[in-house]
């Protein structure tokens, strides 16, 4: 692609933001079953600047299909939601949302760099028909109120009386063509024009600050602009002027009552002296004949405009900052942090009685401890985007599967870094489709039956707790049939017949490669994809999988991921002369045992019992081949650890303490020779300087069983 | 007055005396470090500095070559030990050289660092085929000296663990 990459960089991020927050708002609509007025104005807009934006990168489908919706609700907008019958409706979100969908797709297209859509015709054809719909019914409701206006003639309407004066009592009421655009320009040049036929001194006009105030173009779109003369004679010679403007589309001349012109007396006679001078209270149209609930609306939307307003300003506030930079201001925060913690303890200080540096020393502390936090704050998102997108499929798969289901989110605002919302994004996708899948029965009666809400219910939610971020997905589904999965892990060969399983391990089956129940292959799950990829890419960012269920009650999938990956808690331990960080995370228990409690296996491996069960020892110093460390159980400590669903003891010589480290890769010189596969996975600097070799439990654990 | 004039002398033949080193193109200046009793030459354009008494954390489960890492300023630093590269028994004094080649620093131990030399391409001799060894590019004699130097390949010890 030849353009500017920078500009599609802007275009795609200005596109992600626009469809997210349509979607958003098409959902909330929804759900509240039709559009406010200000919905209507906001998806105007978007389609808009998609409009716009797609057609300066020359993204033909893009543009033509936005264009079009663009009309339609350019329609929708003056009829008003009202004109649109009920049964309209759902049709018109279900278009809605496929546009979404396919302006998703074509942006995917962009960014894959593949060619853009040519056939858009079954798809603009849909629209069309659908605006041709909307705008027939409307069509009706306008005949109707032309009628109306008609006969009311030159008789001024309660609107068009509110805008008269006695000083000016000659009005000219001036509707502009729908959709021409700076309806306030186009308002100031006419008045230009009319300044030809008719002294300045001799005629004014409502709204009175067209020229400096842009937003009273939304003013003349919704109620026409009035010009008003003083002498009806100045009126006739200014008509010209109006007439041969191109913008205007129709016009209707209105005396203020009570002059010569035999105008009917209209209710709003008291009002009339006032008007022109308070402008606030918005003129109701005569033509609409609801016209209490259009004050209202107006109202709320006065409220709608101040939140959008107060939006709009949050926004402002807000940058974007490549994610490169941010990871090398992290870079410098942590060799601030290392390097700070080497000079408060280094040992050419031992000894020395120094007060103020102490003192000195502990300000830096608290200084690069806020740093540090300041500098991991940046690069944490709110799940809240995440979330919503479930909000869409939930939706989807509740129309397309026929399962009435309400998706509830907890927790919304919680954040995590931005590498985790990215790779825990797809894994929440896939257990709320399976959820909804395998999950919500099929059947109401079955729910019924069960004494459940006949309508379905998967709660997203997430939470922090200490250095985790815990997403749950419960369901209050079926559950889990262990007969079902049991039969089907053996006939996957992952189980042995004739074994004896707990509901636990039944459970884990569930998350092992090759495992999907559902026999038949749906559009939703079930495409060979399983939650085992849930697994793997939850653990490609630390974190764990865990399933619970209850027959008849549900499922409930449990994700912990470790809040930030490049600090950690670390417990130092020593082997010989070596250290090694084991995360804390990992570590269960800590505790000293004697050789009388190791229990030896035919292979001369050993176990211990905690609690329940039984767990094999793994020697850090064998497993490492260690020259230095010590042999006797006695001396050391066992840590029990757990890495996912591996529980082991790991044998070590001694405690040195519990630190937080930056956790740094080694360099490939020494990678390359496989240490990984040991459970070697990086390594921190300690406080004195020197290096600490950070295990990965998870892997220790597997490579001691290969 | 005078005293300046001396000074401007004095300037302009460091010059003279840069510009006949840059002259002399085939030139190239050299570190030369002593390992297992044998002299080996490393072009200058790959070191970055020698260390004394480093402390090397040491790697499981990793050849006997690869002595660690070390901390170097906040940046973790493979180090390979020359004298078990080579084959040879490490003597208890050591120093170590930090290298980058190619944007990657690693450190290499030795015994000792001898000097810095410049040695004219010229002198360089290929080394004889049946004592051919791949990190070592070829060999020459100390000038003004008599001893035997390898000169060894700089690209080749960053590939040590490829």
């Amino acid at each position: 692609m030849s353009m500017n990459n920078d500009m599609l960089e802007a275009y795609l991020f200005e596109m992600h933001s626009l469809l997210e927050q349509l979607d958003d708002l098409v959902l909330a609509a929804e759900e509240a079953h039709t559009f406010s007025q200000d919905d209507v104005n906001e998806i105007f807009r978007i389609m808009h600047t998609i409009k716009g934006s797609s057609a300066m990168m020359e993204f033909n489908s893009l543009m033509t299909i936005a264009h079009r919706i663009e009309d339609l609700f350019f329609v929708i907008r003056e009829k008003t939601m009202d004109a649109i019958s009920e049964d309209l409706k759902p049709e018109m979100f279900d278009l809605i949302f496929q546009s979404i969908d396919f302006f998703r797709e074509e942006i995917e297209k962009v960014e894959t760099n593949q060619p853009l859509s040519t056939s858009i015709d079954t798809f603009l054809d849909k629209i069309n028909s659908f605006s041709a719909k909307i705008s027939g019914e409307a069509t009706e409701e306008e005949s109707h109120a032309e009628e109306a206006v008609l006969s009311s003639a030159s008789a001024p309407s309660a609107e068009e009386a509110a805008f008269a004066s006695t000083e000016f009592p000659y009005g000219l009421h001036v509707f502009f063509d729908e959709g021409v655009g700076m309806e306030n320009l186009r308002a100031m040049m006419l008045i230009n024009s009319v300044k030809d036929y008719c002294e300045e001194s001799q005629f004014d006009y409502y709204p009175p600050d067209v020229q400096l105030n842009p937003e009273t173009a939304n003013f003349i779109i919704d109620n026409g602009f009035y010009v008003r003369f003083r002498t009806a004679g100045d009126r006739e010679e200014a008509i010209p002027a109006v007439k041969d403007n191109g913008a205007v589309k129709n016009w209707q001349v209105f005396d203020a009552p009570g002059t010569a012109s035999p105008a009917p007396v209209q209710t709003s006679k008291p009002v009339v002296s006032e008007a022109p001078a308070a402008p606030v209270p918005e003129p109701v149209p005569a033509e609409e004949p609801q016209a209490v609930p259009a004050a209202q609306q107006s109202a709320a939307q006065g409220a709608a405009q101040q939140s959008a307003a107060k939006q709009a300003h949050v926004k402002e506030s807000l940058i974007s900052v490549s994610l490169s930079k941010l990871d090398s201001l992290m870079a410098v925060i942590s060799e601030i942090v290392i390097t700070e913690a080497q000079v408060t303890a280094s040992p050419d200080l031992k000894g020395l009685k120094l007060d103020n540096f102490t003192k000195a020393a502990r300000q830096l502390r608290s200084l690069t401890d806020n740093l540090q936090d300041v500098g991991l704050s940046l690069r944490m998102v709110p799940v809240s985007a995440t979330f919503q997108k479930m909000k869409r499929i939930v939706r989807d798969m509740s129309k397309k599967l026929k399962k009435e289901t309400n998706l509830v989110l907890v927790g919304e605002d919680t954040e995590v870094d931005k590498t985790v919302v990215d790779s825990i994004s797809d894994p929440i996708m896939h257990i709320v489709r399976n959820s909804m899948d395998h999950g919500i029965e099929s059947d109401r009666a079955e729910r019924i039956a069960a004494g459940k809400d006949p309508v379905g219910k998967i709660i997203l939610s997430a939470r922090q707790t200490g250095g985790e971020v815990i997403i749950e997905v419960i369901d209050d589904g079926q559950g889990v049939d262990d007969d079902a999965v049991l039969n089907k892990a053996i006939r996957q060969g992952l189980a042995q017949p004739g074994m004896e399983y707990s509901h636990k391990d039944i459970l884990n089956f569930l998350l092992m490669p090759g495992f999907s129940t559902n026999t038949e292959v749906t559009e939703y799950s079930g495409r060979g994809v399983g939650m085992d990829v849930v697994k793997s890419n939850v653990e490609s960012v630390g974190g764990t999988v865990t399933i619970t269920s209850e027959r008849g009650k549900g499922m409930t999938t449990t994700l912990r991921i470790p809040l930030n990956m490049s600090i950690m808690d670390g417990m130092e331990v020593s082997v010989g002369d070596s250290i090694f960080t084991v995360p804390i995370s990992d570590i269960q228990q800590i505790f000293k045992v004697s050789d009388i409690n190791i229990i030896q296996d035919a292979t001369h491996g050993e176990m211990v019992k905690i609690v329940d069960n039984f767990y094999s020892i793994v020697r850090a110093k064998d497993f490492y081949q260690l020259n230095g460390g010590t042999d006797n159980l006695d001396e050391g400590v066992l840590l029990w650890v757990e890495s996912g669903d591996n529980s082991f003891c790991l044998f070590v010589d001694e405690l040195i303490g519990e630190q937080q480290v930056v956790v740094k890769p080694l360099p490939d010189y020494v990678n390359n020779y496989g240490i990984k596969n040991y459970g070697v996975s990086g390594c921190t600097i300690l406080g004195d300087g020197s290096i600490s070799i950070i295990l990965d439990v998870a892997t220790i654990y597997a490579s001691q069983n290969n | 007055m005078s005293e300046e004039n001396g000074l401007f002398a004095k300037t302009d033949e460091a010059r003279s005396a840069l510009s006949d080193k840059v002259h002399e193109t085939d030139e190239e200046k050299y570190l030369i470090f002593r390992s297992s009793n044998i002299l080996y030459a490393l072009s200058t354009v790959y070191v970055i500095e020698i260390l004394n008494n480093v402390s090397i954390t040491r790697i499981p489960m990793v050849p006997d070559y690869i002595a660690g890492v070390i901390n170097l300023r906040g940046a973790i630093v493979p180090i390979v030990d020359f004298r078990l590269l080579l084959g040879r028994i490490p003597e208890e004094e050591s120093c170590v050289i930090i290298l980058n080649i190619r944007e990657t620093s690693v450190g290499i131990v030795v015994d000792s660092v001898d000097q810095m030399v410049d040695i004219s391409r010229s002198a360089i001799l290929p080394v004889p085929s049946q004592n051919e060894h791949k990190l070592v590019s070829g060999m020459c004699t100390v000038p003004g000296g008599v001893s035997t130097i390898m000169i060894l390949d700089g690209e080749a010890l960053g590939h040590v663990h490829e």
